[in-house]
């Protein structure tokens, strides 16, 4: 009998570490790519490249890039930090609004912040819509709200 | 519950009977009586007091206990085992204490007693038995780690990608937007700085999107290649007025 209860109280107590931990954990996502924009709006081009990294927890992301940029063929270069906060705005269209966002500025960015806005990467992304979008589990896209612009894979 | 009196009596509790196997002969019991039989049988060995007997007997049935109706009982079943050939008094009397069935008596319940025949009969039970609540063990522990698997596992890792299409061409595999084709694709890479190349094994993601419209031509384009877990993204966006 006793062994019955000590052997149920140890069920239980697994059962409850376990549903504990898949519902405190958070679902952390990172990964690293290698990027390149090519963007012609009339007679405005922006050309892009580098190297980006994300990383992506329930309502938060972390975008870390470094390249180079090119605005009507005038370079500048970033490097920067992004901490992003969101919330679901249709996540069955894989859209999510944007509630804040923390930049830190490296010493060797130079870069204008309306180009970066465009890219993403900018001050005042605040209350914009954004494309996340998780795949297979191992792949993510982010982008503007009506496409994605970066991708990478989980290693 | 079945005792077995002396070797040829059987008393079952649930028949409320005795039965004489050897001659067949059967008295059915009162269910005062078979409550009285089965409490005493069933303490063969110990001594129970007139008052044990009255609550568990009697006052838990709501029966009327008194010492004149246990007498009576008591004295009912000694005539009842006497008629059905038993010479042995099963149940004896301890004065001023109450009543016990006697040393001598021969008794064996249905957990404990086989009879020779069905002993010869029944094969000797498997180890099976024995090992059952080890496997019955091991069984909740795999159903548990099962369990404890699928709280770790997120649902929406199996949520499936509707709006995307699989398609596998040489050695890539393509990932794409259901109204995209394989010449699309081809096409898409004409924007890229590499062109497409499926010698070797890799992932392709593509998204594209264009429309040419009267006011102007609007094109988006993400094309995203993996190679051995690196990947490289290169997104394309036109917009030109007419």
């Amino acid at each position: 009998m006793f062994k019955r209860v000590l052997f149920l109280l140890i069920c239980l107590a697994l059962l409850l570490l376990g549903g504990l931990y898949a519902f405190s954990r958070p679902a952390v996502f990172s990964c690293e790519s290698q990027f390149s924009v090519v963007q012609n709006i009339n007679s405005d081009n922006i050309r892009a490249e580098g190297m980006i990294f994300f990383s992506m927890a329930d309502d938060t992301i972390l975008i870390d890039i470094d390249g180079l940029i090119s605005h009507n063929k005038k370079i500048s270069l970033i490097s920067r930090t992004l901490k992003i906060k969101y919330e679901p705005y249709n996540a069955d269209a894989h859209l999510y609004k944007i509630t804040s966002v923390k930049t830190l500025r490296d010493a060797t960015d130079n870069v204008d912040d309306r180009i970066a806005v465009g890219l993403l990467f900018g001050k005042g992304l605040d209350g914009k819509i954004i494309y996340l979008k998780k795949f297979n589990n191992n792949v993510i896209l982010f982008g503007n709200h009506t496409f994605p612009q970066y991708g990478c894979k989980r290693h | 519950m079945r005792f077995d009196i002396e070797g040829f009596i059987t008393f079952d509790t649930e028949d409320a009977s005795l039965l004489n196997l050897l001659t067949g002969d059967c008295v059915e019991l009162s269910q005062t009586s078979t409550r009285l039989l089965a409490e005493l049988l069933s303490h063969r060995g110990d001594i129970l007091s007139r008052n044990e007997i009255f609550h568990s007997v009697f006052d838990k049935y709501g029966a009327r206990a008194s010492n004149s109706n246990l007498n009576q009982y008591i004295s009912t079943l000694r005539r009842n085992l006497s008629e059905l050939g038993v010479e042995k008094e099963i149940i004896t009397t301890v004065p001023r204490i109450g009543f016990k069935i006697a040393d001598d008596a021969i008794i064996h319940n249905d957990r404990e007693y086989r009879t020779p025949f069905l002993e010869e009969k029944t094969p000797e039970p498997a180890r099976g038995p024995s090992r059952g609540p080890l496997f019955q063990r091991m069984a909740r522990i795999i159903t548990l780690g099962f369990a404890f698997t699928l709280l770790l596992i997120q649902p929406n890792a199996f949520k499936p990608d509707a709006d995307i299409h699989k398609m596998v061409k040489d050695q890539c595999t393509i990932f794409m937007s259901p109204a995209l084709s394989l010449l699309d694709v081809k096409k898409s890479f004409d924007f890229s700085p590499q062109p497409l190349d499926c010698s070797q094994p890799k992932e392709l993601y593509v998204y594209k999107k264009q429309v040419k419209g009267t006011l102007g031509n609007i094109m988006q384009l993400l094309l995203i290649e993996c190679n051995k877990g690196s990947c490289v993204s290169f997104y394309y966006r036109e917009k030109n007025n007419v």
